[in-house]
């Protein structure tokens, strides 16, 4: 039965039916084959609590958020910054990419705004100065992917709610990972440009680098904003998707008067189809886990790999890592997170994981599994703003991805990378 | 046949042991006819009202609905009041499950106006605050950001101590509470510990205003589909449980207290009487609140409970 | 016969559009209500030491609209995610005809759960469901899910009609596919010039 369920919904992926539809008949199927005793009524009520709840408001709020920054200033600021202080180094432009959608990773929780603000002006510039198109893409959509683990992140913000950690933890612990894989990417970059035998531009002045820095200030005030009142107690992670809002919109409408009060309509409208698109997935995605859950579905797969694992630390990390792996390759990561989470929560308890570690591994693949095919909400953003063939945009992603997973052996590894700046805040 | 039992907890909470004894009881006095399976959280879902839903559609046939049923049966808010019960908890289990409150007709109207019945009453053990100051007077309440569920009703009986109350999601309590958004909280005591809300807490006060009370709920068209036969059992097997639902949940709290204490250096407050009723006074208008909100379903269900409990304080 | 089928594309490009103007104020208007709402509930808490009562609710009431009437509006601009990588392999008629049949297979689908989530209406609204904060009756919020799932059953039912009856293939009803093989011209975005030909 569960190789038919999975065969159905197999081939309604591959012929290119809407990602909801493979996720509800596979539900449907298992409630009429009787697989579980829950019927369609059901289906409907897992579908509005599922989406009904408070802590997914940060994932409209944080791309709304990104949206309108990404329409004014905020972005090119970023990107002027980092340019005066990076473009004369070899492989400067790329690294400015990366870096800049790092930076961009901080004043947003989303990974696919981080895509069009990040990218739309670099990929021109890169391809001016001879990168090819396929590294440009891979490398937009890569780096982009750094702003999951960059606080503030929506992918944290629903791995604590759900595993019931610290919010605050999780992004202190996104940081040092983050800024390992950022240094991985620019060697990278460096490497690639020495071979194609790039030249790099010529150093900014220093005047120059102060006014980028002075231009970034307000912008850079965002992460000391949001992270920063977190941490003070003046608001939760969720309520902080709400206060980036407010400051985008002070930022872009009132001091930098780029945005006007008559954009927001428009603005309010893309960044709420972008969120429905990804919530009917969480919606339907919750009525599939728990009918797999009331079918019995996770002890039949899961019970034998976790009796191998018996109490080895690092064989169930690894075993967390390739699920998510898996299940971002084919859905979209805050689905994954929701759906496989409650999952493993007791592999986590008997292994004795720190949560927080686990939350850095898991949202790390959820950022990998954005940028790796079949399914990306990243590719998918891409496609849609570079209007390139899904082909094209894949192609130059095998030595990103491969780094990524290289980053999650060295994380896996060596916890402290991510446990030792919120060790300093819990003494 | 199967009854399928959904509840608010996970294993090895006082619902999960409760339903274990239901479901031995069951199944024996049945000559196992009739088999009867645990539904802990998450596997019915993990929002409380995908429970509801489940047992009043019929899907699952009996579950528990606690502090969140209010939106399911307005009128349970009731057990949510503060200081219309007993102070000894034992008395208030039997009174809760006196045939004068549990089968009196607005009880009993309200749960079947929402395709339900209401089986039995089972508190769970005393509501615990928790604060990062000592709270021994409404003074000392004064101003205290005190965490209450999103709920009109607590809210009122919060700001009727003269609290600030706050509410802020389940899942975002800990680090509200770590990072002092919130500087105080209400549980049970299991949830305190469970949730390990006491890590973040330098005083537990016992004021004893309210325990928490989950009600066992049945679907009512599959409860009128019964024989009489297993009407009668379901009634004798309740009226057993009553005292060992009452034993079941003294002896989890006072572990869960214990290892509150073990792992912790939270201190704790027991208020006296005259402590008490400082607070007891304060709570009193909040009654209005609640008849105001629910109705007169609501107004005769408080009634009814108040003469019990004074009947059953007076035989004492 | 040629005219026919013009008058009724006609017809239903009205009527599309009617719905659309709805869908647009409906989803921008939850997002920037939602924006606002929290917003103030947070300053009420720093300033006033007092949030809005109920925040938490009305904002899970405003995700579930936005969703399930989003559902919809995706549906109109084809931006359901999915899996092309086969579907790009194909052209002419063979993609047409994989189209069409997605496009019957997912209109079923949306009008099957419009109507169980209409069923589901009904039972919320005879039970008297009402939210827990503020006692909001949750049929009405509700609502949303048979009227999303049913808007986006039409509107696949409109791309399957507007394939059957007008050349070229279509993604949705009003935007016909042109980019896939086509040069391109820079990010939206940042309307930068791209000088890749
Ligand atoms: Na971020
Ligand atoms: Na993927």
């Amino acid at each position: 039965m569960l190789i038919v369920l999975a065969l159905i919904m197999l081939v309604l992926l591959l012929l290119g039916y809407p990602m909801m539809v493979p996720l509800a008949v596979g539900t449907l199927f298992m409630m009429f084959t009787g697989m579980t005793f829950f019927g369609p009524d059901q289906a409907v009520t897992w579908m509005v609590t599922g989406v009904g709840s408070w802590v997914l408001a940060a994932v409209p709020m944080f791309i709304f958020a990104a949206d309108i920054l990404t329409k004014g200033h905020t972005a090119n600021r970023l990107l002027d910054l980092v340019d005066a202080f990076s473009r004369h180094w070899r492989g400067g432009l790329p690294i400015t990419t990366a870096a800049a959608c790092a930076m961009f990773g901080a004043v947003s929780g989303s990974t696919q705004a981080t895509v069009v603000a990040m990218g739309g002006p670099m990929r021109p510039r890169l391809l001016a100065k001879g990168y090819p198109d396929s590294f440009a893409l891979a490398l937009i959509i890569n780096a982009s992917d750094i702003a999951l683990l960059i606080p503030p992140s929506i992918g944290f913000i629903v791995y604590g709610v759900v595993m019931k950690t610290s919010i605050g933890d999780l992004f202190l612990a996104g940081i040092l990972p983050g800024i390992l894989i950022l240094m991985m990417f620019a060697t990278y970059c460096w490497l690639g440009a020495r071979a194609k035998g790039i030249e790099p531009e010529s150093r900014a002045s220093w005047p120059d680098r102060l006014r980028a820095l002075r231009r970034a200030i307000l912008p850079l005030g965002f992460p000391v904003l949001v992270v920063g009142g977190i941490y003070g107690g003046l608001f939760s992670a969720v309520e902080a998707s709400a206060v980036a809002v407010a400051y985008a919109l002070l930022l872009e409408v009132v001091i930098y008067r780029k945005v006007s009060i008559r954009d927001l309509g428009g603005l309010a409208l893309s960044s709420g189809m972008i969120t429905a698109v990804v919530f009917i997935l969480v919606a339907i995605g919750a009525a599939f886990s728990h009918t797999l859950g009331t079918a019995g579905v996770p002890e039949k797969l899961l019970g034998p790999a976790i009796d191998a694992i018996g109490d080895s630390q690092t064989a169930a990390l690894a075993l967390i890592a390739v699920a998510f792996f898996v299940g971002c390759m084919f859905v979209d990561p805050i689905v994954v997170i929701l759906i496989l989470v409650p999952i493993f929560k007791p592999l986590v308890e008997s292994a004795g994981l720190d949560p927080v570690h686990v939350g850095v591994i898991v949202t790390l693949q959820a950022a990998i599994g954005s940028a790796t095919p079949p399914f990306g909400c990243d590719i998918f953003t891409a496609i849609a703003v570079f209007r390139r063939p899904y082909l094209e945009v894949i192609r130059g992603t095998p030595p990103f991805i491969l780094m990524l997973l290289l980053a999650t052996v060295v994380l896996i590894l060596f916890p402290q990378i991510s446990l030792w700046l919120p060790s300093l805040g819990n003494p | 046949e199967t009854w399928r039992i959904g509840l608010e907890e996970i294993e090895g909470s006082v619902q999960h042991r409760y339903a274990e004894r239901f479901k031995e009881l069951v199944e024996k006095k049945s000559d196992d006819e009739i088999n009867v399976q645990l539904l802990p959280y998450g596997t019915w879902g993990s929002t409380y009202s995908a429970l509801y839903d489940a047992i009043q559609g019929g899907a699952i046939q009996l579950g528990f609905g606690s502090g969140f049923l209010g939106g399911t049966v307005p009128e349970s808010q009731l057990l949510n009041l503060n200081y219309i019960m007993p102070d000894d908890q034992w008395l208030t289990a039997k009174v809760l499950n006196s045939d004068a409150f549990l089968k009196s007709e607005p009880w009993r109207q309200a749960f079947r106006a929402r395709d339900l019945v209401a089986l039995a009453e089972l508190p769970e053990g005393n509501q615990a605050w928790t604060a990062n100051k000592a709270v021994r007077t409404p003074a000392d309440m004064k101003g205290l950001n005190i965490r209450v569920m999103d709920n009109s009703l607590l809210r009122a009986t919060y700001r009727a101590y003269g609290a600030s109350p706050t509410s802020i999601a389940y899942g975002e309590l800990y680090s509200a509470l770590q990072q002092g958004q919130a500087e105080g909280n209400i549980q049970p005591i299991f949830a305190h510990e469970e949730m390990g809300f006491y890590e973040v807490q330098d005083y537990m006060i016992f004021a004893g205003q309210s325990q928490f009370v989950a009600t066992l709920i049945g679907n009512a068209d599959w409860y009128d589909g019964l024989s009489d036969d297993q009407r009668a059992m379901i009634d004798a097997v309740t009226k057993k449980l009553v005292r060992e639902g009452h034993d079941i949940q003294t002896r989890f709290n006072k572990k869960r207290l214990k290892a509150i204490r073990s792992k912790s250096d939270i201190e704790i407050i027991e208020l006296d009487d005259a402590q008490r009723d400082a607070f007891r006074e304060l709570a009193r208008p909040v009654r209005e609140t609640y008849i105001e909100e629910v109705g007169e379903r609501g107004e005769q269900s408080l009634n009814t409970l108040l003469d019990a409990v004074k009947k059953a304080d007076g035989k004492q | 016969m040629k005219f026919a089928i013009k008058g009724v594309l006609a017809a239903l490009a009205v009527l599309d559009r009617a719905i659309g103007v709805i869908e647009r104020l409906i989803i921008g208007g939850t997002m920037l209500a939602m924006a606002l709402l929290m917003s103030a509930h947070v300053v009420g808490q720093l300033l006033f030491d007092r949030g809005i009562p109920g925040t938490y609710e009305v904002t899970e009431m405003l995700i579930v609209v936005m969703t399930f009437v989003g559902v919809s509006y995706a549906a109109r601009h084809a931006r359901h995610i999915r899996m092309s990588a086969l579907y790009e392999q194909l052209h002419g008629g063979a993609r047409k005809a994989l189209l069409m049949l997605i496009c019957v297979g997912t209109a079923t689908l949306m009008f099957y759960f419009a109507w169980k989530s209409g069923q589901y209406v009904i039972d919320v609204h005879d039970r008297g469901r009402v939210s827990s904060a503020l006692g909001l009756p949750m049929w009405i919020v509700y609502q949303a899910l048979p009227a999303g799932f049913a808007l986006a059953g039409i509107q696949y039912l409109l791309t399957l009609i507007r394939n059957a009856l007008s050349p070229g293939i279509w993604r949705s009803f009003n935007e016909e596919e042109t980019y896939s093989d086509v040069p391109v011209h820079g990010g939206e975005a940042g309307g930068h010039h791209d000088d890749r030909v």
